[in-house]
């Protein structure tokens, strides 16, 4: 990339200490804004240069610890995005937050529990005005030669209420799960609206090496149910989106797509520790191309260890 | 008068190592000496990969020797220059299928390429780096100066355009960058790190 102004200048005057640090020409270089007429010249001068050698390292020091930094901080705002909701939840007032709750719980729980009353209902008038209809069969004067139509009504009626009873109870059975669930569930809940302090971050950079080493990076899983964040460190993003793919033993747990690379190259995902188990896992980048299928750019491998 | 001193000296190796016709090893060793660490580093980046620049370097210096013995150099004072474009043309030539430059990306090359990270003594360093400019961070005065750190360090926005966004000049652009330089190399020489 051409810098006027600053390289053009540069290119022009001598190749000296003062030229090279006021034109930043070492972050420059390294950051790949050299044209390449301007690289092979700076290239050349520190071939010999041990004063720019070391100026070289430091820049790119420097310049590491910035997006190392940078990436550390945007996991950590990924984890706060990924409580976003809650952290909203928790902002309103209580009234209003308990409401919000109540009406996702509705959404989320009673409505499904609300249609199977509402079937089960249904059902229990069905079953009423069947044995209501039983009854009165029952109640009538027993002919002395019953007609074989009365019996086969008979029959067809207690066959109704049979299969009406099994509905009945298949429904309760459906009913008390959904229960069980929203319990479950409003404690998730509960424990999600507190803040979660010291979020796991586990930075990985791409595996290198052929396939079946042991990771090398570990994480220990907290003992209670929270959030740890994966940030993927992307060597040069060449896609504008990624899909990213949470693999173990060869079973894929999650996958994720159309994931941006956020400024420090690096893709930030928070996962749910109920996700995760003691084990190795793979995570499968690939860039997305428009309009094309997704092909690999990179794998991580990481440990997760009982906490 | 750094140029001229490192042309003089250039010029000197090419003369000796020429009429020594490879029995001049000092001169040869200090060839070595004087340009191994440049060219080194300037291998490393281009190749991306450790063990191949190794090799590039090595060769490098074999074919240089050599045609210093047998012909010099017409320009004596540009040796550096030679030695630049040996070691270009090497690695263009033979090697470039093999590993692509390392700011093309290195998806061919993923294979042979050590994971740094794997490595416990660089993710260390790489900790110590991130912690350096935290401090360094939090030691500036202004969220101007961070910003402007921010952009051109991590955004790697170009000097003019955060010039003309934060509304600066080319001085006190140069002056903060400097001074985040400065104060660096202080944190990394206080660490024990040159």
């Amino acid at each position: 990339m051409m810098r006027l102004g600053v390289a053009e200048s540069w290119m022009e005057r001598e190749m000296d200490h003062e030229n090279i640090e006021n034109d930043h020409v070492a972050d420059l270089y390294l950051q790949g804004k050299l044209t390449p007429e301007e690289a092979d010249r700076f290239e050349e001068h520190y071939l010999s240069c041990q004063e720019c050698l070391d100026r070289l390292g430091r820049a790119e020091r420097l310049a590491r610890g910035f997006k190392r930094a940078a990436a550390e901080d945007a996991a950590r705002l990924a984890a706060v995005r990924q409580a976003g909701f809650f952290a909203a939840l928790a902002r309103l007032g209580r009234s209003r937050q308990a409401g919000l709750a109540v009406a996702a719980l509705f959404m989320v729980l009673l409505l499904p529990g609300i249609l199977a009353y509402r079937e089960l209902g249904r059902l229990g008038q069905e079953l009423d005005r069947t044995r209501e209809a039983l009854a009165r069969e029952q109640e009538k004067p027993a002919p002395a030669a019953p007609s074989t139509p009365t019996v086969v009504e008979d029959r067809a009626a207690l066959e109704r209420a049979q299969r009406a009873e099994a509905e009945r109870q298949r429904l309760e059975g459906e009913l008390e799960r959904e229960r069980s669930a929203r319990a479950g569930l409003e404690k998730d809940l509960a424990q999600a609206r507190q803040p979660q302090t010291n979020t796991p971050i586990l930075s990985l950079s791409p595996e290198r090496s052929a396939g079946g080493a042991e990771p090398t990076h570990q994480i220990r899983l907290p003992a209670t149910p929270g959030w740890i964040v994966l940030s993927l460190e992307l060597d040069a993003p060449e896609f504008e989106t990624y899909q990213v793919t949470l693999l173990r033993a060869g079973q894929e747990i999650w996958r994720g797509n159309g994931l941006e690379p956020n400024e420090t190259d690096s893709l930030s995902v928070s996962l749910p520790t109920a996700l995760l188990n003691p084990g190795d896992y793979v995570v499968r980048v690939e860039g997305a191309p428009a309009g094309g299928r997704p092909g690999p750019v990179a794998q991580f491998t990481f440990r997760a260890l009982k906490g | 008068l750094l140029e001229r001193t490192e042309t003089e000296v250039a010029a000197e190796l090419v003369r000796r190592i020429h009429q020594g016709k490879g029995r001049d090893t000092a001169a040869e060793t200090e060839l070595v000496r004087r340009y191994s660490r440049g060219l080194l580093y300037m291998l490393r980046r281009m190749a991306g990969d450790p063990a191949l620049a190794d090799d590039l370097h090595q060769e490098t210096f074999r074919v240089v020797i050599e045609r210093l013995r047998e012909r010099g150099l017409e320009d004596p004072e540009r040796l550096a220059g030679f030695l630049h474009r040996t070691a270009k043309n090497l690695f263009i030539g033979g090697y470039r299928k093999v590993v692509r430059r390392k700011t093309e990306g290195e998806v061919e090359g993923l294979e042979a390429v050590p994971d740094p990270a794997a490595d416990p003594h660089q993710r260390a360093v790489r900790e110590e780096e991130s912690a350096l400019v935290r401090r360094l961070i939090g030691e500036l005065e202004t969220d101007r100066d961070r910003q402007i750190l921010y952009r051109f360090y991590i955004a790697e926005e170009d000097k003019e355009r955060i010039c003309a966004d934060l509304d600066l000049s080319s001085l006190h652009f140069n002056r903060v960058l400097f001074r985040a330089r400065q104060r660096f190399k202080d944190l990394l020489e206080s660490a024990g790190v040159r």
